[in-house]
């Protein structure tokens, strides 16, 4: 755990970092204790039942992490500890907070944007292909993908892609930055939701920050400062993990995968069924600073036949849960086209279940589709071992990823 | 116990797809009446919305819209027709 090593990037003299989908998990087993970088005991969880179930059950939940008799569970706090975010409120009150945005991200919803998508989708190819062999596909494809879908979504034409990038990095850092510059960069991202939000009380569209405003005025109770972090916080959610996903997807399919491009390109079920095992298998990060999505007892609750005390801080170890044996075999070699042998939870469950779900796999769907549909013959241009990561945030994926067809 | 006209004209069923429910809970803080979590943490009809009917509240209405997953549809208990979300 070379905190040091991780900010700089480079690493000295130490191995180069694994892709993702050869991350190794903790070998599920009932719940054991470990520890969060900042030293707080943390209940790691890891079969598949029972990480549904931290996720599920009423006695564990978001805003206990952040009470006032709550351990420190971040080193340095980032956009996801904001205490008034979506994330970490809960029941009735994250409901109604919820319900102002949630109507746009059903899957029927979700849907009427597919061949706008697909449009977008495929005038990044077009350009690709102008600008030639060899190309950095994640400059050139898996960035601009997600930024113009969730620009398009919220209205935020004319976004600055330096500043929207600026800002990701500072709202979703482990370690890659100071908490003073965490600071500035949220407050500098706060401000620019407020005027996003006060542009469009102005002058409302068809947007979704504007139906979010509406449902927002209607229900009544929704403070500013909730406004502000959910507007923000959607941008962020919006295109980072989209985008650290389809990376890291493309450096398995275009690597050790690549048998599989061909049956990418052949129709948009078999990207659709590659994409759930695509989420599946291959996690949005290492582990090392956030063993598992995090959730804090409220009582005495038995898990996997421990009974973990009141008050405790527990971390569903998604990634493990993804894999384990009990209820998934075989790999993405072998099972890449299969429908999932049991529900994953890269997007987590509950009431806290990733509400950019539908939207990710349509656009990880159709990027994967016709990407491979339209350059058959793509292929890494250099080893993985080379791969520059972005490195010291909740996500990893390659910075940039040189390409050749 | 019963909320409604059972199998009156408007009576309606609720089913859960617990394949898709992710057990957001969203459909039971909003129709606490006619949804509930189960002992699995998913959705479960509740009395007489699971088998005979009840009356179609708003408040269930709202729950079919804001399922996550659109793991909730609505059949009319006499008819057996779908009434929401349209197909
Ligand atoms: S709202 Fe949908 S996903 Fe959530 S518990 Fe109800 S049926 Fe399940």
């Amino acid at each position: 755990m070379s905190a040091e090593n991780s900010a700089t990037g480079a690493g000295t003299g130490t191995a180069p970092l694994v892709p993702l989908h050869c991350l190794r998990h903790l070998e599920p087993g009932p719940p054991r204790l470990g520890a969060l970088p900042t030293g707080t005991p943390v209940w790691l969880v890891s079969r598949h039942a029972d990480v549904r179930q931290v996720l599920t059950d009423p006695r564990l939940g978001r805003a206990p992490l952040y009470a006032p008799d709550a351990p420190p569970v971040s080193l340095t706090p980032n956009l996801l500890d904001a205490p008034q975010s979506l994330l970490n409120i809960d029941g009735t009150e994250h409901q109604r907070l919820r319900r102002t945005v949630q109507r746009a991200f059903t899957p029927r919803a979700i849907a009427r944007w597919r061949p706008w998508v697909a449009s977008v989708v495929e005038a990044l190819i077009d350009e690709l292909i102008d600008q030639g062999p060899p190309a950095d596909i994640v400059a050139a494809y898996t960035r601009p993908l997600p930024v113009a879908v969730i620009s398009r979504l919220m209205g935020l034409d004319g976004l600055d892609g330096k500043r929207l990038a600026h800002w990701s990095d500072h709202a979703l850092s482990t370690i890659a930055h100071s908490a003073e510059a965490i600071g500035n960069a949220m407050a500098e991202f706060a401000a620019f939701g407020a005027s996003v939000i006060a542009e469009r009380r102005d002058r409302p569209g068809d947007d979704l920050v504007s139906s979010l405003l509406t449902a927002a005025a209607e229900d009544g109770s929704i403070t500013e400062q909730q406004l502000i972090t959910l507007v923000i916080g959607l941008v962020v959610a919006g295109h980072e993990t989209t985008m650290t996903t389809l990376g890291n997807a493309l450096v398995y399919l275009l690597g050790d995968g690549r048998d599989a491009w061909q049956r990418l390109a052949s129709d948009e079920a078999s990207a659709a069924a590659a994409t759930e095992q695509l989420l599946r298998a291959v996690p949005l990060g290492d582990a090392d600073h956030l063993p598992g999505l995090l959730r804090r007892t409220v009582e005495d609750v038995e898990i996997g036949g421990v009974v973990i005390p009141a008050g405790s801080v527990v971390a569903a170890d998604t990634g493990a849960a993804n894999v384990d044996p009990e209820v998934f075999t075989g790999d993405l070699l072998t099972e890449l086209f299969s429908p999932l042998a049991a529900p994953m939870y890269t997007f987590g469950a509950g009431p806290h279940h990733c509400l950019g779900a539908w939207l990710a796999r349509m656009e990880l769907e159709l990027a994967l589709h016709r990407l491979a549909r339209r350059l058959p013959s793509l292929r890494l241009a250099r080893p993985t071992e080379q791969i520059d990561w972005r490195r010291g945030l909740l996500t990893r994926s390659p910075n940039a990823l040189q390409v050749a067809w | 116990m019963t909320a409604g006209p059972q199998a009156g004209a408007d009576a309606v069923v609720v089913r859960v797809d617990r394949d898709r429910c992710i057990g957001s809970g969203m459909c039971a803080l909003s129709a606490p009446g006619s949804l509930a979590l189960g002992a699995d943490g998913l959705a479960e009809p509740v009395a007489g919305h699971g088998a005979d009917g009840e009356e179609l509240t708003p408040e269930l209405t709202e729950a079919v819209d804001f399922c996550p997953v659109e793991a909730l549809t609505l059949y009319s208990a006499r008819g057996g027709h779908r009434i929401a979300p349209a197909e």
